[in-house]
């Protein structure tokens, strides 16, 4: 356990390195978010309200979603580093010494992860401190409604967390693989209710997205908090994205197991 | 000039070989690119359905804005990505020098020393894209229209060439700038994509006259699609893209010689 | 005939503290403290067609400051530089077709294509006629072996293979000057060798003038007739190997080994005794005692078994000179 915090502890360290970069991504951000509010303002020209939303949730809704994004987005936007880290030890073989190491694997990575979703975090919080002040997005109604959100929001991150560490995997297979990465980044943005959200998908675009797991990373903490998924709704969604987390998690020890007698028969 | 251009053609068919290098990364990326452009597309198609219009610009309309802004980009990203991606990477890392080197036209020499294959996939997603568009509009492209659209096209290209060159060339004064470069192609690759007109003034007046991108996609659209009331200033603005990517590359190019001069005078 | 011709060029580079962060980068855009460094400081000097001169010095002494105005990346802040009867910043392009240049630790080869595709661009980039082309790939496989990987991508070749490369790549065209900085960085002494072999049979065949500079003195030893030693920006010596050694390198060490330890070694004209068991050395100066006299002095004395002399490398002579500044005393 002292090891994984080791790990934790230094992932964190090193991001703080990197905090010469914060001044691009702040004003990455909000460039963002002035355009996303600018756009859902010029779609709400005409009307107040739609599908039940009004105007100041939906922006509540967005802006949030972008700060999310930086949150759980632990290796960039496009996901290439986990996976160009992995084929580059994959490549020279380091990824033997990571493998001979006494811990796990999958735990070794996300300690690494989790001491980086820490620093952001941490960077997130003048960012939503600013939000609120700028583009007057709001708080949830009650600290109830915060605390399922802000547990919704763990489940994102593990799940995503699951998901980065599959991809990753194909490493094992071919090390050209930054592509498979940033592409399922780009699934994920496009069906999760990133950018937009899922009540504005045609009915049958929602039942096939049910069968997926996108929907539980952004979309279902997102309604939470802006209250549009209410108290016995919230606890079926969590439940959901539960069931996620333990699907996908009995996914990649299999997946895991697989790519590591791979490496051991085949010597990478 | 003829031994520019045979020189040209001999620079592109090195980097084509050494793309096809990496063949996998190469396929994955028309993959992504395709549902990448597709995909945003479809998230509009999905809002507009709710709302109706961008202000007042429909699904057509913004898939002809997207569509023609692909069109110069493609041709951007085909031919030329080394002044985003390079330039002030190797004025960073003091690389410079080999653009000095040979006895060509230092510019020439950055721009052809690389490509970027998938360009050709976002060229023709391009194309898609405004055929969607036309089908939905139900436009009849004339001869002359054609004649535009090309100058048009050419016009973004050389806009988008400028908009790179100038703000990397700062790294010849100031190496630690990037942030500028950031900002540029944020608005390049966000803000573009829906009309100017649904910004507040000083990013329309920002992208007419400071970073003239809006003449990329926008004041053609307008012209094109007859919407002279969302105009920022007059529909005759058409007009003046190819004036204005004039204008812009050579203010770029003065930028870029005195760059260089103040490189040869200062080493770095 | 002179090729290139130096006289009294300065470089000053105005630096100034870069302040961290983008408030800061905005900051030193518009204040504007600068500190003023001589990086090459009233330099003269002129070379010969043909001649393969040594340019040495520490780190930061000026050397590659010089190439680079030679070069035509850098202005002179003052003086005068020609080059082959060309102004390098003025006329650029003619003067980079006249002139061959490589960067030991950067190449300038298509790092995914095999090292024949980049021949072919040069070939075009330079307007080298067919002929010459041929004739030129023909020469380095005979002598660099180039035939063995020209078909191999460049970032699969060794570093001796890749260097073996990028000098025939800066020849294609056969330049009248070649410029080689540090072009046996990291190699091995086969390889080394080799490229030592090449530059000099290049250098006899075409009277190319070369300009080498380099931290192994063993490239200078084996190429040079003449050397430059350059340190803060000035020139501190110019002029043959040869008379450096007679000057500076007059300390040498004679080592004998004894049948016995001999008692109480005694040796006139001796500047420092070292005695291990059998084994002695003795440095002395070779300008003031021939080293037989020494000899025939120790032998009357003591059984010897064995000896032999060895001078002063060039490599010690020439950190003596810019470590203890030697020259500057010799001179004044």
């Amino acid at each position: 356990m002292r090891a994984y915090l080791e790990i934790c502890k230094k992932s964190f360290q090193e991001r703080m390195a990197y905090r010469g970069e914060l001044l691009i991504r702040f004003v990455g951000i909000f460039m963002s978010f002035y355009l996303l509010y600018m756009f859902w303002k010029a779609l709400y020209a005409n009307s107040t309200d739609v599908q039940g939303i009004s105007f100041h949730s939906m922006i509540t809704y967005t802006i949030m979603s972008a700060i999310m994004g930086g949150i759980i987005n632990i290796f960039g936007i496009l996901n290439v580093y986990l996976a160009y880290w992995m084929s580059s030890r994959v490549r020279t073989g380091e990824i033997v010494m990571d493998m001979m190491k006494p811990t796990d694997f999958q735990l070794y990575l996300f300690s690494h992860s989790f001491g980086r979703l820490l620093f952001n975090v941490i960077v997130s919080v003048p960012i939503f401190i600013l939000a609120i002040f700028i583009f007057k997005i709001y708080l949830p109604d009650s600290l109830a409604v915060l605390a399922l959100f802000a547990v919704s929001l763990s489940m994102s991150y593990l799940l995503t967390f699951l998901i980065d560490f599959m991809v990753s995997l194909v490493s094992f297979w071919t090390t050209q693989n930054q592509g498979v990465g940033g592409f399922t980044r780009l699934i994920i943005a496009l069906l999760s209710g990133a950018f937009i959200p899922l009540w504005f998908f045609p009915e049958w675009a929602r039942n096939i997205l049910s069968y997926f797991p996108f929907a539980s990373i952004y979309h279902v903490p997102l309604s939470i908090y802006i209250g549009k998924i209410k108290s016995i709704e919230g606890f079926r969604a969590i439940s959901l994205q539960l069931i996620w987390i333990g699907a996908l998690y009995a996914g990649s020890r299999l997946l895991w197991l697989k790519s590591r007698r791979k490496l051991m028969t085949h010597g990478g | 000039m003829i031994f520019y251009i045979k020189l040209f053609f001999t620079f592109f068919k090195l980097n084509l070989k050494a793309q096809m290098e990496y063949r996998i990364n190469f396929i994955m990326s028309i993959f992504h690119i395709l549902i990448l452009q597709l995909g945003n597309l479809g998230l509009i198609w999905v809002v507009l359905d709710s709302f109706q219009a961008l202000r007042d610009w429909t699904f057509g309309e913004i898939a002809f804005l997207v569509g023609l802004r692909l069109l110069s980009h493609g041709l951007f990203t085909l031919f030329l990505p080394e002044i985003y991606w390079g330039l002030s990477n190797y004025i960073v890392r003091g690389e410079f020098d080999r653009f000095l080197l040979k006895p060509v036209n230092p510019l020439f020499l950055l721009i052809t020393n690389g490509i970027i294959l998938s360009g050709i996939t976002d060229f023709s997603s391009g194309i898609v894209i405004l055929w969607i568009a036309t089908k939905s509009l139900e436009l009849n492209w004339t001869f002359i229209n054609l004649l535009i659209l090309l100058v048009v096209v050419f016009s973004g290209l050389l806009i988008e060439i400028s908009a790179y060159l100038a703000t990397s060339s700062v790294a010849f004064w100031v190496t630690n700038l990037q942030t500028l470069n950031f900002i540029t192609f944020q608005f390049h690759e966000q803000y573009i994509l829906y009309p100017v007109s649904i910004y507040g003034k000083p990013i329309q007046y920002f992208l007419t006259f400071i970073i003239p991108f809006a003449f990329i996609n926008f004041y053609p659209s307008a012209y094109f699609l007859d919407k002279p009331s969302s105009l920022l200033f007059h529909s005759y603005f058409v007009y003046l893209t190819p004036i204005v990517a004039l204008i812009s590359f050579g203010v770029a190019y003065f930028i870029w010689k005195r760059g260089i001069l103040a490189y040869q005078s200062t080493g770095s | 005939m002179q090729v290139i011709k130096i006289d009294d060029l300065y470089k000053t580079f105005k630096t100034y503290k870069r302040k961290k962060g983008f408030i800061g980068s905005i900051q030193t855009l518009f204040t504007k403290e600068y500190i003023t460094v001589n990086a090459v400081d009233g330099v003269s000097f002129g070379i010969n067609q043909g001649e393969i001169v040594g340019y040495v010095g520490p780190n930061g002494a000026g050397k590659s400051t010089t190439i680079k105005m030679l070069t035509g990346i850098l202005y002179p802040t003052s003086g005068v530089i020609e080059v082959g009867g060309l102004v390098p910043t003025k006329d650029r392009k003619q003067n980079l077709m006249h002139i061959g240049v490589v960067f030991g630790q950067r190449t300038q080869l298509w790092w995914d294509l095999p090292l024949i595709e980049s021949f072919e661009l040069l070939r075009h980039i330079y307007r080298v006629p067919e002929k010459i082309y041929r004739d030129n790939i023909a020469l380095f496989a005979e002598l660099l072996d180039i035939d063995e990987f020209i078909n191999t991508p460049v970032r699969l070749l060794s570093l001796g293979q890749r260097m073996r490369g990028d000098i025939a790549a800066s020849l294609l065209h056969n330049p009248d000057i070649l410029y080689l900085d540090e072009p046996t960085i990291g190699l091995d002494v086969v390889v080394k060798e080799r490229i030592r072999q090449f530059i000099k049979e290049i250098n006899i065949e075409r009277k190319t003038t070369v300009i080498l500079t380099t931290h192994d003195l063993l490239d200078i030893e084996a190429l040079c007739n003449r050397i430059m030693i350059i340190d803060h920006g000035k020139v501190i010596y110019d002029g043959s190997i040869d008379e450096i050694r007679r000057r500076f390198g007059t300390e040498s060490t004679l080592l004998i080994d004894f049948k016995e330890p001999p008692d109480g070694l005694e040796v006139d004209g001796a500047l420092e005794i070292q005695l291990e068991g059998i084994r002695a050395s003795i440095k002395f100066d070779r300008k003031r005692f021939a080293a037989s006299d020494l000899i025939s002095e120790i032998a009357g004395k003591y059984p010897v078994l064995d000896l032999t002399i060895e001078d002063i490398s060039l490599n010690g002579i020439i950190r003596d000179v810019y470590e203890e500044g030697k020259l500057y005393e010799s001179v004044s």
